[in-house]
């Protein structure tokens, strides 16, 4: 029986797949799991450099960015994508990364070379905005709020669900775009503004898929009830790419006021102690060109940067870029997100 | 054919076995009586390999085994609990040991069969052992030892979870199933029927040393310690006062002794009641009288305070009424002397 | 205690010796060494120690608020999952029906779902426009839905029921069936019925099983996450929620570490004293054991079918409602989903074929399978000898991964100096261990009361009759604890299946395990990804299902049957 027990042991070890031989062709690049692109895209990348890409998935960004600055003396790999403007400032300050700046900046808009040092390179960018059920709006004659105050109007009476910003992304993008909107100081801040929330009988999940999926009434795979939900803009049409049907119009609809969405940048970065330098800063190049970029929308859901990248038809159909959109600079969020958070929790939880 | 040299064993601090020596012959049942906590089954354990002691040898045969583990040493042991396998039936238990020396399928079949008529369990080959009652159970634990026709049986205590009746007729039942296929055997007991019953020779154990090793007549006609005349259910045990010159003094009065003795037992089957006469016989009251059937069991107590049992025969013709004073008469055979312990 | 040392000592001795002490390394090299490392790292930065995260944790009631809950919310649980599941268990140990074996075996499943696809399980049922409320309305003319269960501490628990109900059950009537029935005819004949005979026999002659099964609900639900976090909403927050909260979104380490150690400290705590409360039973092992037979009398059939009733509605109607809810478009009935599945029309690498995710998945949990059955038996072997200091201690540290929040543990694997320098931390090999930390307690608590209640005078005949130790062991022991040891080893693979928090914090490269894909799938909007996840769960159900019978053979193949 122990025999056997020692024998089938071995043949499972013997059957996982083991980590591949590090060779200098192979380039590791850490990401979180939402991480994706086309394989043809890569092969072709391989094809014309030689580099092989291993990606290394570290769960959301929040655990890849701290596993990071943990294992900073010695780094899980080359290159880190998808570092967004919510945690870049822990990244940077705690100097993850190489400079590089990659020829490949002239066709990205200025808006989005946050950091002058080039110490990370926009690769992306997403909207965090209100979606809603079109079809609820329409059967109860509703007019779509046109800002985020009108959230706390008694006409949206227990109709948002948003996520908890200390544990979903959107959830905290959305609540740096009430302290963009409301402040910190005077008469009314954005505790005030939460209050108000709270009293509209405004409901807090754990994460966008319990937010999306379980309380969303517009998504078409959703049981929820609530036809306003804190996602991104490029819901839409995904609601379309993704239906069981082909659909006409997308279900859901994205609020795209001034002032009502946050901008999620996310970026890439060379790691200090990388040995791969060369092959590191040519991957930089690749997820900045165009045929990448492309690429992209339809793989996470995302824009991209690169101007020159033309969007898939669907985005252009039923995705909505807002004109106005909250900023802020990543190092005052990196200074205040643990007192924001904190003072939030104590709002809106307890 | 089994020799035990000088056999200590302790657990921790505690002294089990205090220097065993001991020789089981060719044939034999050796009987190890003694009360509960007298280290006879850790002896036992011991013998069988299950346990290592502290100090001393085990020889079979002339040669130390003590460095053969349990399983090579080719012996049977059966357990007070039966210990069978609860996960296989009747003959699967019985097989168990023919199976671990490797004895080909068809005489292991045969051999089954012959163990289990043996012990009288022929149609039972196929049965669940939960099925079982009580006493079938213990035959089966017998004919699974048997099996493997071993060097030597050891049984710990095989009679203890069955009742009386039951007891009394395994006991000689186990006795010529032993015997008729000649096994040497060692039988350990806390009860001395059973001892007397299935025993050639009997050793009284008490806190762990053998305190007599004889055949249960000599064992019981002429107990050498206080503590096994005691534990063989012998009364009139009367303690000695002064010592000197062959004689002893007790408070019953002196009497004549050659060995020495720490204590005089005055042997039941060697009182009788009748006149006065001289040194040998006591004076006293009767304080109880029982009848038992063949006799009667009469407690006189003497001046000093000690009490004497005594059967008197129905038949006497007179039968002594509770108060009465009368002569006890002493056998000058039943006069054993007693050591206190081994010790001195 | 010289009693026990000289026991203990024996058993050390030899070849033995060498292949106990391999548990406890394992323990030791992915357990404590990694803990170690992150705790050091997180308490004391520049080398001098930094207590002050646990002073504010003792001075804030609201860390003190947390860990009362905590506890409180998983005793509620473990006391209603035993109340429920005792009786089953009795009906289970007693009584023979049709298709037994199947349902035990599907009864197993809630343990292997996500979190995510529980709670849309049970909102498909119950929540505001469920199957259940709609039916309700429907039927009674109302406006409102009638059950109100959404984020309320009722629902909390009765999904913990649903997870952990099946635990006990299996746990506890898998050691009934071992058990002696003379004791209770005894009792019975002695006037002792109804609860009398619960409460002086039975409870107290299952009692092993019992604790055993108490202690892994209440270490699962002590660590509850998802469920609190999904299905309560954010009023209730347990130590694990805020371990991540500390650790991954406000990056305070040594708040988070320091709340590690309380949680490790109290879990510690139960177990010591469950250690205490657990005595070495009185097992009978001759006379006639439990054997289920059909029920005979209307009262009988009348019982089996309550418990049966109470087992279908809380374990398969949420279970039900997800199967149904993967086969239904708005247009009916359809097989979309799963078609869906295996089409990847853009070449995307998210995607992943659908045997591709069933293959990793096996791999790694019959990898943890047989690494935690083979580290727990060995494990529950070295505890089952005498009690002593050793074992007492030596038995809640095998239970402590349980109580571990997995974020604290996947920082220390990234930095624990001997796993960077190995590349261990990346490898693949990493989740079959890490789930092992987790599927090997079930291991040990179903097999080491079975293992002690084999009467050493079993093991000495064999041994006397010519057996060696590894016969021994081989022809008494494993067949002896075999029921034991394949619940074990079912909740083992299923603990490895439906694992998903201990992978999300190991780094690793790409090999999506069936709960990775649903959490991608749900990742992205858009309703035949969520229709896709449903039908990805409904094929771990499915392929768990299938293992689980492949398991129950086995034990009839390798052993004789008891």
């Amino acid at each position: 029986m122990l025999r056997c027990f020692v024998f089938c042991l071995l043949v499972m070890l013997a059957a996982l797949p083991l980590s591949a031989q590090e060779s200098a062709q192979t380039l590791t690049v850490i990401a979180h799991d939402s991480f994706g692109y086309s394989e043809d895209v890569m092969a072709a990348f391989t094809e014309e450099t030689g580099i092989v890409v291993e990606v290394l998935h570290l769960g959301d960004t929040g655990t890849m960015v701290n596993q990071s600055v943990l294992s900073r003396e010695a780094p899980l790999g080359d290159v880190m994508f998808g570092v967004d403007n919510t945690f870049l400032g822990r990244a940077l300050a705690a100097d993850l990364f190489v400079p590089y700046e990659s020829p490949l900046l002239e066709v990205v808009p200025e808006a989005f070379h946050t950091d002058p040092e080039h110490r990370v390179t926009p690769i992306d960018y997403g909207d965090v905005c209100l979606n809603y059920d079109v079809a609820y709006f329409e059967q109860h004659d509703l007019p779509l709020p046109e800002d985020l105050a009108a959230l706390a109007d008694p006409a949206y009476e227990g109709l948002l669900v948003v996520e908890n910003p200390a544990t979903s992304s959107p959830g905290l993008a959305f609540l740096l775009a009430t302290i963009g909107v409301f402040g910190e100081e005077g008469d009314y801040t954005y505790l005030d503004y939460w209050q108000d929330l709270v009293n509209n009988d405004v409901l807090v999940v754990d994460d966008w898929s319990t937010a999306y999926y379980g309380e969303f009434s517009g998504s078409g795979g959703s049981d929820g009830t609530r036809p306003l939900v804190v996602s991104y803009a490029s819901s839409p049409p995904a609601e379309v790419y993704f239906a069981e049907e082909e659909l006409d119009a997308a279900p859901t609809g994205v609020i795209a006021a001034d002032n009502t969405c946050f901008r999620q940048i996310e970026y890439a970065g060379i790691l200090q102690g990388t040995d791969n330098l060369d092959a590191a800063q040519q991957f930089i190049d690749f997820l900045l060109s165009v045929p990448f970029q492309e690429d992209m929308p339809l793989n996470m859901f995302v824009f991209p940067v690169n101007a020159e990248a033309e969007l898939p038809e669907v985005f252009l159909e039923y995705a909505e870029i807002p004109d106005e959109v909250i900023e802020m600079d990543v190092a005052d969020i990196d200074a205040n997100r643990e007192t924001w958070i904190q003072a939030w929790t104590e709002t809106v939880l307890r | 054919m089994l020799q035990l040299h000088n056999i200590t064993h302790r657990y921790g601090s505690l002294a089990v076995l205090q220097g065993i020596d001991l020789e089981v012959r060719e044939g034999e049942i050796l009987c190890l009586l003694g009360p509960s906590g007298c280290g006879k089954t850790t002896l036992l354990r011991i013998i069988a390999g299950l346990e290592r002691p502290s100090g001393g040898d085990v020889r079979l045969g002339g040669r130390s085994i003590i460095d053969v583990p349990v399983h090579r040493r080719d012996f049977g042991l059966m357990f007070q609990d039966f210990a069978l396998f609860p996960h296989m039936n009747v003959a699967d238990n019985v097989a168990f040991g023919l199976r671990m020396r490797q004895i080909p399928a068809a005489e292991r079949q045969e051999r089954v069969a012959e163990a289990l008529s043996l012990v009288g369990l022929s149609e039972y080959a196929r049965r669940d052992v939960s099925q079982l009652s009580g006493g079938e159970r213990q035959r089966v634990a017998l004919a699974r030892s048997l099996a493997p026709r071993p060097r030597l049986l050891m049984l710990d205590e095989p009679m203890g979870s069955l009742d009386a009746a039951l007891r009394d007729r395994l006991v000689v039942e186990l006795r010529e199933i032993v015997k008729s296929i000649g096994l040497t055997a060692i039988y350990v007991t806390h009860d001395q029927q059973e001892a007397y019953a299935v025993a050639d020779r009997i050793g009284v154990m008490n806190a762990g040393r053998i305190e007599q090793l004889d055949t249960p007549q000599a064992l019981y006609c002429c107990p050498r310690t206080v503590f096994v005349a005691r534990f063989l259910g012998l009364t009139n045990i009367i303690p000695v006062d002064q010592a000197a010159d062959g004689h002893v003094t007790t408070p019953l009065g002196t009497f004549a002794l050659s060995a020495p003795a720490d204590a005089v037992l005055l042997h039941p089957d060697s009182l009788s009641l009748g006149a006065q006469d001289g040194a040998l016989s006591v004076e006293g009251r009767v304080i109880e009288c029982t009848f038992q059937g063949a006799h009667y069991r009469l407690q006189v107590r003497h001046e000093s305070g000690i009490e004497l049992t005594l059967p008197h025969p129905v038949r006497a013709g007179f039968t002594p009424g509770v108060g009465q004073r009368v002569w006890v008469q002493i056998n000058p055979d039943g006069l054993i002397p007693l050591r206190a312990g081994l010790s001195g | 205690m010289d009693r026990n040392g000289a026991a203990v000592a024996g058993r050390f001795r030899g070849w033995r010796y060498g292949l106990l002490l391999v548990p406890l390394l394992f323990l030791l090299l992915f357990f404590f060494y990694p803990l170690a490392s992150i705790l050091i790292v997180s308490l004391a930065p520049e080398g001098r120690l930094d207590l002050s995260s646990f002073a504010e944790l003792v001075s804030s009631s609201y860390y003190l608020n947390t860990l009362w809950f905590t506890i409180w919310q998983a005793t509620l649980s473990t006391l209603l999952t035993l109340a429920l599941a005792l009786p089953a268990s009795y009906v289970v140990a007693r009584y023979q029906f049709p298709g037994k074996s199947l349902l035990l075996s599907l009864a197993t499943l809630p343990f292997v779902l996500p979190t995510v696809v529980v709670a849309a399980a049970f909102m498909a049922l119950v929540g505001p426009r469920g199957l259940l409320n709609e039916w309700l309305m429907m039927a009674f003319d109302l406006d409102t839905p009638p059950i109100q269960l959404v984020r309320t501490l009722p629902l909390i628990l009765i999904v913990h029921v649903f997870y952990n109900y099946s635990l006990a059950l299996r746990m506890i009537s898998s050691f009934w069936a071992t058990q002696s029935i003379r004791m209770e005819e005894a009792a019975r004949v002695l006037g002792a019925h109804g609860w009398r005979l619960w409460w002086h026999i039975r409870l107290p002659m299952l009692r092993p099983a019992i604790l055993a099964a108490a202690i892994l609900v209440f270490s699962f639900t002590f660590t509850s996450f998802g469920v609190i976090l999904i299905l309560g909403g954010l009023q209730f927050a347990t130590l694990e929620v805020e371990i991540y909260r500390q650790a991954i979104s406000l990056f305070n380490l040594p708040m988070a570490a320091a709340l590690s150690l309380v949680q490790i400290g109290a879990m510690f705590l139960m177990l010591v004293l469950y250690t205490r409360l657990q005595r070495q039973t009185v097992v009978d092992l001759q006379s006639a054991r439990t054997v289920a037979r059909p029920p005979q009398t209307t009262r009988q059939r009348l019982l089996v079918a309550v418990n049966l009733i109470i087992m279908i509605v809380l374990l398969f109607a949420p279970l039900l409602a997800l199967v149904a809810r993967a086969f239904s478009s708005p247009d009916g009935l359809t097989t979309r989903y799963f078609e869906l599945l295996s089409s990847n029309p853009r070449g995307s690498v998210l995607f992943v074929p659908p045997l591709e995710a069933v293959g990793n998945s096996l791999r790694f949990a019959l990898a943890t399978t047989v690494l935690s059955v083979v580290l727990g038996v060995i494990a529950a072997y070295l505890l089952s000898g005498r009690r002593s200091l050793l074992t007492a201690w030596l038995d809640p540290l095998f239970m402590l991964p349980l109580a571990t929040s997995a974020v604290t543990l996947g920082f220390g694997y990234i930095i624990a100096p001997l796993f960077v320098s190995t590349g261990l931390r990346v490898s693949p090999l990493l989740i079959p261990i890490a789930h092992t930390l987790v599927a090997m307690p079930f291991v040990v608590r179903s097999v080491l009361p079975a293992l002690r209640g084999i009467p050493r005078s079993l093991r000495e005949a064999a041994r006397v009759l010519g057996a060696s130790p590894g016969q021994v062991w081989r022809l008494i022991d494993v067949p002896l604890i075999s029921r034991s040891l394949i619940v074990g080893a079912t909740f083992a693979f299923t603990v490895s299946m439906g694992e998903f928090g201990a992978s999300l914090f190991i780094a690793r490269p790409d090999t999506p395990t069936m709960p990775v894909v649903i959490f991608r799938l749900l990742g992205q909007p858009g309703a035949s990804n969520y229709g896709q996840a449903l039908a990805m769960s409904v094929l771990l159900m499915v392929v768990c299902a299938v293992s689980f019978i492949v398991i129950e053979r086995t034990r009839t193949l390798g052993t004789s049957e008891f």
